[in-house]
């Protein structure tokens, strides 16, 4: 009788010693990036298998921006009956503005003039996989302290005629690009280089 | 056999009342395991047999009962690992589940000058600089606090640069760029500080 009345209080213990599953959320953190893709997992209280996220990865569009898409948690409980687990739900937001880059050189830098390649990209700052958003630079502006009007072309290289213009400036002279970019973000970016 | 008949009950109260607590799943965006230093962010521990029972280790719940998390610009590039702790039937706190968030540098602010943001035509003229987020940071409003210390601003056609400090254009500035043709482009590139630092730039056309 003993042994049943041990072997019954460790089996409560050590039931009553196993957690349900527990997990960390950031409030702040509850977005999903236009044209970014997302993956979600989901989890469960030990009694749950087979838990699954549904939709389990996003790929929001830019006319979904503002809207909340509701990402669901369900399982099969011991009777292999589906059981719904609860949702969240994520606002759709605008991707981040991306860097532009002259030749490799970000914002601020010292202009390297030996090329006139134009990009974009994200740094460490964006909350998700930089390498999950390319762009594509369409056109750029330049403007030039002491050069009357802008420098305009299409496509993600300088021009050689614009890049003469560039490698004349005088030394310490702020050259700002303008360029327009499309992508997870579309629309103007800029940098600001020292010649 | 009492006993045993006792102890079966309690039990079997005890499986339903945790069935019911455990019909709660969860669900992470795994794509976005971040926290900003700078930025103070809000942490929630969910699930768990109890909810009430559970807590977040080494931190204390603000005044208003939340539990908040400021990384440091020295913690930038490192992990941070925040546990939740669930209270056992002996009244012991135990560590249950551990998540893992890269720190990241805060976003870059966008550049306004008098309200007007990149790419604006400018209707009015302002002696106001100020940097701040937009709707495309993960976090809620409100959060950012930056300084613009310095300006240069470069106009389309104009020798030389106009450079000055702080976040008010000079009177002196302000007038020459009312004395430039419309539809002149110029650039303004500040220094900030505050989230975080650098440079940023916006493009207007007058």
């Amino acid at each position: 009788m003993k042994k049943l009345i041990l072997l019954i209080i460790s089996f409560l213990v050590l039931a009553g010693g196993l957690s349900a599953q527990v997990a960390i959320e950031s409030r702040d953190i509850m977005v999903v990036y236009a044209g970014i893709p997302a993956t979600f997992k989901a989890g469960a209280s030990g009694e749950y298998t087979d838990v699954i996220a549904t939709p389990s990865t996003v790929l929001a569009s830019q006319g979904q921006i503002g809207q909340r898409i509701t990402v669901s948690a369900s399982g099969k409980d011991k009777k292999g009956n589906t059981v719904n687990l609860g949702s969240r739900n994520y606002i759709v937001k605008k991707a981040p503005k991306p860097e532009l880059y002259w030749n490799g050189i970000p914002e601020g830098g010292k202009a390297n003039k030996s090329g006139g390649a134009l990009s974009c990209r994200y740094g460490n700052n964006v909350p998700f996989d930089p390498s999950l958003a390319q762009f594509e630079v369409l056109s750029y502006t330049i403007t030039l302290e002491g050069i009357k009007g802008s420098l305009e072309g299409s496509g993600s290289s300088i021009s050689a005629a614009h890049l003469e213009v560039l490698k004349s400036a005088a030394e310490g002279s702020i050259v700002t690009i303008s360029v327009r970019v499309s992508g997870p973000y579309e629309g103007l970016v800029n940098s600001t280089f020292k010649i | 056999m009492k006993i045993i008949y006792s102890i079966l009950a309690v039990f079997g109260v005890f499986t339903a009342f945790g069935q019911v607590e455990e019909r709660e799943g969860h669900v992470q965006n795994t794509s976005i395991s971040v926290l900003y230093a700078g930025i103070p962010q809000e942490i929630v521990p969910f699930g768990g047999k109890i909810c009430e029972n559970i807590r977040i280790a080494g931190m204390q719940k603000n005044e208003e009962g939340k539990y908040i998390v400021t990384p440091t610009q020295s913690q930038v590039g490192t992990q941070l690992s925040i546990s939740v702790e669930e209270k056992d039937k002996k009244g012991n706190y135990k560590v249950v589940h551990t998540t893992n968030y890269m720190i990241k540098p805060a976003p870059k602010p966008e550049l306004s000058w008098g309200g007007f943001t990149d790419g604006s035509t400018v209707s009015a003229f302002s002696q106001i600089l100020s940097v701040g987020y937009g709707d495309n940071v993960p976090f809620g409003k409100g959060k950012d606090n930056f300084t613009v210390e310095g300006y240069s601003i470069v106009v389309s056609g104009l020798k030389g640069s106009l450079e000055g400090e702080g976040s008010e254009i000079s009177e002196l500035h302000l007038e020459a760029l009312k004395a430039i043709s419309k539809g002149s482009k110029v650039s303004i590139s500040v220094k900030y500080s505050g989230n975080s630092s650098g440079r940023t730039t916006a493009m207007f056309e007058l």
